[in-house]
């Protein structure tokens, strides 16, 4: 995998692996979500399909399902904090952790990247609430969004 | 229509602009928010495992 992805797929639970700009998320023992530049999602999945075909897998495409936000400042675990169950704290949701869970009901997807730097992944059809979400809980903070999902 | 349990809960704030000073002036206190197109693929794979017939 490692060979024809660029890194290996996480052994370790809500891990991921880093290799330029694609990322390999542990979301289950036999259940991995691959992140890419947006323009070789294609040719990937092409590649990456012949040369696992002698392997009992499935690999779908979700550039389309699935929309990603890099958000990025020293409360951004403040407030993700408000609407996630999950415990952000400094010492424990470390760089190279992801986790699954719900961010105001939404089910979300959450990564950090560096100690004030996160990806939250979502479902696209909620892309446009969890944006409004996180605007409204940025206010005591000022916030600002750049390049919007049209 | 009557607005919902779950309607009156969803956030008031649909006219949000793009930007929101931080109301002390602390600009480097504000939260970046930038959707960032990528590639995602989602993969099951049974480690090797034979499937059953």
């Amino acid at each position: 995998m490692s060979r024809h992805f660029g890194t290996a797929l996480p052994q370790e639970a809500n891990r991921f692996s880093v290799s330029g700009d694609r990322r390999a998320l542990w979301l289950g023992p036999d259940e991995s979500l691959l992140v890419c530049a947006d323009q070789d999602a294609a040719e990937l999945h092409r590649t990456l399909c012949t040369q696992l075909k002698d392997q009992h897998f499935q690999l779908t495409l979700l550039s389309d399902a699935l929309a990603v936000y890099e958000l990025n400042g020293p409360y951004v675990r403040e407030i993700l904090a408000k609407g996630c169950a999950l415990d952000l704290h400094v010492s424990v949701f470390l760089p190279g952790q992801c986790a699954q869970s719900s961010l105001e009901r939404v089910s979300v997807t959450l990564m950090c990247e560096v100690e004030n730097r996160f990806r939250l992944i979502c479902r696209t059809s909620f892309a446009d609430y969890v944006e409004t979400w996180l605007k409204d809980a940025a206010i005591e903070y000022g916030y600002s969004v750049s390049n919007r999902l049209k | 229509m009557a607005q919902t349990k779950s309607d009156a809960q969803q956030p008031q704030s649909s006219t949000l602009p793009e930007q929101m000073p931080n109301p002390e002036g602390r600009q480097e206190d504000c939260l970046q928010i930038n959707y960032h197109p990528q590639g995602l693929m989602n993969l099951r794979n049974s480690g090797g495992c034979e499937a059953k017939s």
